[in-house]
């Protein structure tokens, strides 16, 4: 028999699930939008989920690690305000308090629109207090614009020549389609003392590598509203074979980071080509955080969209979230893929 | 837009200097009658009995490609003129910058006025004046924007009183879906008042002066860090605090204005421009009802939370937008007479009748020093009145500034060459070397171990025994089943052909 294969699940991969579920995208928009994971953080038995489409709530998702079992994730408002919302919401991550609450973080990815807008949603940074079980009890939503960071790190671009993000953008007058996007960030996490939050950029790249920030103050920025004390107190490239992050976290099982790192969307000239394009090269890296060290390449994911990664607490397992469908280009199914794979990172 | 106009005439020598850099219409002989006639059966409103020997030496001249036909108002940073596209034959506003401006910078002028016309004509929306150009003729800046018919807002209501319900809250729903259109695109616009609200004689609102807009962002350029801008009658408390400015400033404004159309009057009144700040600061907002009984609770209370003293508190322009279409419809009826469907008579003004006087409703106020709520502090601005600056004309607003131009980048603003990556670490030279535990060249061992890193992807394989060529539902083109593209079509997207002319026959094509 004669077969194409779709990919194969070899191990490491051990469940996978589509868990593409649709909630309205904020209060003035009701209508139902499929979930576009977009970052992935674990607290006590449920994956926090953020949709990089939907503006006012995110999504938790329970895995049951004994039984591998995925179940649907379910939506939560977490903004009331329409002022606060949340535009291209690309990362999330979270940081224990000592009396056993959680502060989750969400990101936005600071760029511009497809149009060049510098849209202020998409400079927001959110923080809440969680505590998880039935029902999810969120309190303290802060949002708060970052665009202090965007500003800094601009500077730095233009003084070492750090060429902008342009991609293509079909309904762009003018023959270059290629609109101006300045930059994205695509996974945050907390360093292991807590003192920085390291900010992954997926694009531009600089010399080929990655760029990451690290960003000084985010805490009291929020808990003061007050956006001067975002402090960059470094840029550095990351050496990810010519990708960008798509996400990142801290593990706590192999004391490094681990990172989604993909190649750049743009510029993308030919919308007629089958999804995804060969050239994702979606891949799974480990970086000691030393900034010397060259990040270990530990899997590939050579045709999927990886947006999203993170331990699932202290077990051996890390989740990994893909978008393989674009409601923009027609593919409404898979918009969210989770796949949990074992990884040690020690010898088994 | 064109009449809430100081009367600051242009100096005797300014305008001999404006009038020798103009051409005369070579056409004038022939088609001078006939742009009148057009413009006269066109409707706008050409004063009655106004003659030429009242208008300026310089009308019927050209400047650029526009001939210009009427001067419609001055104003401190220039003048405006109804004029004629000859090229197009249309008619147009043409506004006009002054060459020199006492106290203001020659390159924050220029650059101010390309903010205006380049903050209007980001936003293209039925409710947003269109700019058609901007340009510059022998050292005359000018922006030439869409000629209005009709009368402002304030102008409307002066005229015929307090709006009921059923008229006041389309204008306002069409202005608010205007400034919906412009915070989506991070404008905030900061001047949103009665007369920045144009009624057209179709009875639609466009917003007007983008005078002072500012990109919602704090990485602007242009923010304003030591001065408050806008309109005292309608400025949110955060302006005259001069604290971080959000689109919410907007929709306090748009607040008051509703305020103004249901009752005739805006919502803080004073002996001065301090008292009128002082109440937006601390007093409640007044009740709607209390001088236009018969309005509707709902609106009484759209305006109390849209001039909450919170801006967090307020609704966006959206939603501001959408209880106003409600609010329409419940309210509708059809024997107005202030509003016709082809024009009214508040409209009938004629433009060279308006009133010159500035007021402090049609002023802006700008301050240096940030305005606080702690009265000693505030009663030293007060006293410091040479700290305010009244600037009239709206429409010709300038405070300065840095130009959009140089916000957006045009390509991110980046010089020279790709460096290598190490310059990063030279600019922060006391980043720590790590922001991990581990000690450098540490690797897990199973995460170092040789070979092929696994791939991974999601389940799915289909039997394609007896095909040869497949593409996607969606697809142009046709691949060979062994193509690595064929992999990357969706299993249910999945379409197969056993011969090429099969797949030509479903309208693919080869693949490039």
């Amino acid at each position: 028999m004669k077969e194409i294969r779709f990919g194969l699940i070899d191990p490491p991969v051990i469940a996978q699930r589509d868990i593409t579920v649709r909630a309205a995208t904020s209060n003035q928009n009701p209508e139902p939008k499929p979930l576009e994971c977009s970052g992935l953080a674990w607290v006590d038995g449920y994956l926090i989920v953020s949709s990089d489409r939907h503006q006012h709530l995110l999504f938790t998702c329970a895995v049951d690690l004994a039984r591998m079992t995925i179940a649907e994730p379910r939506p939560h408002v977490i903004i009331s305000n329409e002022q606060n919302l949340l535009d291209d919401a690309e990362s999330v991550t979270v940081r224990r308090r000592p009396d056993g609450s959680w502060l989750v973080y969400v990101m936005c990815s600071l760029s511009n629109d497809n149009r060049q807008l510098p849209l202020p949603m998409r400079r927001h940074m959110l923080r809440l207090a969680l505590r998880p079980g039935e029902p999810f009890s969120f309190q303290g939503v802060t949002v708060l614009g970052a665009g202090k960071i965007r500003q800094r790190v601009d500077r730095e671009f233009k003084a070492v020549g750090v060429q902008p993000y342009r991609t293509y953008y079909g309904e762009h007058p003018g023959a270059d389609k290629n609109t101006y996007r300045w930059g994205n960030v695509e996974g945050i996490a907390f360093t292991p003392d807590a003192s920085r939050m390291l900010c992954g950029m997926r694009n531009p790249l600089f010399g080929g590598a990655a760029l990451m920030l690290a960003v000084r103050g985010a805490d009291d920025a929020l808990t003061a509203a007050d956006a001067g004390r975002f402090e960059v107190t470094d840029v550095f490239p990351l050496d990810l074979d010519r990708r960008g992050v798509s996400d990142l976290c801290w593990d706590p099982v192999t004391k490094g980071y681990l990172i989604a790192a993909a190649k750049s969307n743009g510029p993308k000239l030919d919308d007629d080509q089958p999804f995804p394009p060969n050239t994702l090269d979606s891949a799974l890296f480990w970086w000691s955080g030393h900034k010397t060290d060259k990040p270990v390449l530990f899997a590939t994911a050579p045709d999927m969209k990886v947006e999203a990664v993170c331990r699932l607490g202290t077990s051996r397992f890390i989740a990994v979230g893909s978008d393989e469908g674009d409601v923009s280009e027609g593919r409404e199914q898979r918009q969210s893929v989770l796949t949990i794979m074992d990884f040690t990172g020690v010898a088994r | 837009m064109i009449d809430d106009l100081n009367t600051l005439p242009l100096p005797h020598e300014e305008e001999e200097v404006f009038e020798a850099s103009l051409v005369a219409d070579v056409r004038d002989e022939t088609e001078t009658g006939e742009s009148t006639r057009v413009l006269a059966g066109d409707g706008t409103d050409a004063p009655a009995g106004e003659t030429r020997a009242e208008q300026p030496p310089w009308v019927g001249r050209v400047l650029g490609h526009f001939k210009l036909l009427r001067l419609i108002g001055h104003g401190m940073m220039g003048f405006v003129v109804q004029a004629i596209d000859v090229d197009l034959e249309r008619v147009v506003a043409l506004k006009i910058l002054r060459k020199r401006i006492e106290g203001v910078d020659e390159t924050k002028r220029v650059e101010q006025f390309f903010r205006e016309a380049r903050g209007a004509a980001q936003i293209e929306h039925p409710n947003v004046v269109r700019i058609y150009e901007i340009s510059q003729h022998k050292g005359w800046w000018y922006i030439a924007m869409e000629m209005l018919e009709g009368e402002d807002l304030k102008k409307i209501v002066k005229a015929a009183g307090p709006l009921p319900p059923s008229r006041a809250c389309p204008i306002l729903a069409d202005a608010a879906t205007a400034l919906t259109v412009a915070h989506e695109s991070g404008i905030i616009h900061r001047d949103v008042k009665p007369s920045n609200l144009m009624v057209t004689r179709a009875g639609r609102c466009k917003l007007t002066d983008f005078g002072f807009v500012r990109r919602n962002d704090p990485s602007d350029p242009f923010d304003f860090t030591d001065k408050s801008v806008g309109t005292p009658q309608y400025m949110a408390p955060e302006v005259i605090r001069n604290e971080r400015q959000t689109s919410a400033v907007d929709v306090y404004s748009l607040g008051a204005t509703l305020y103004y159309a249901l009752t005739g009057r805006a919502p803080f009144l004073g002996r001065s421009v301090i008292d009128i700040c002082r109440k937006h600061l601390d007093e409640p907002v007044p009740d709607v009802r209390d001088l236009s009984p018969s309005c509707p609770e709902s609106l009484s209370a759209l305006v109390r939370r849209a001039m909450g003293k919170s801006a967090s508190a307020r609704p966006t322009a959206a939603a501001f937008a959408a209880i106003l279409r409600a609010e329409a419809i419940a309210h509708r009826d059809d024997d107005s007479s202030v509003l016709a469907s082809h024009g009214s008579s508040v409209l009938a003004q004629p433009i060279g009748e308006m009133s010159p006087r500035a007021t402090p409703e049609s002023s802006v106020v700008t301050t240096r020093g940030r305005l606080e709520a702690r009265p000693s502090r505030f009663s030293r601005l007060i006293r410091s009145v040479s700290t305010w600056l009244l600037v009239g004309t709206a429409a010709l607003g300038f405070v300065g500034g840095l130009t959009w131009h140089s916000f957006t980048g045009s390509g991110g603003g980046t010089k020279g060459p790709n460096g290598p990556p190490s310059s990063l670490a030279e600019r922060f030279a006391d980043a720590p070397a790590t922001y991990g535990v581990l000690p450098p060249g540490a690797v897990p061992e199973a995460v170092g171990a040789g070979g092929e890193p696994p791939a991974f992807s999601w389940i799915g394989r289909t039997d394609v025994t007896g095909l040869k060529y497949v593409a996607g539902k969606r697809g142009r083109h046709y691949y060979r089943v062994d193509a690595p593209e064929a992999a990357l079509i969706r299993l249910e997207d999945l379409v197969g052909y056993r011969t090429a002319d099969e797949a030509r026959a479903d309208g693919r094509t080869p693949a490039p």
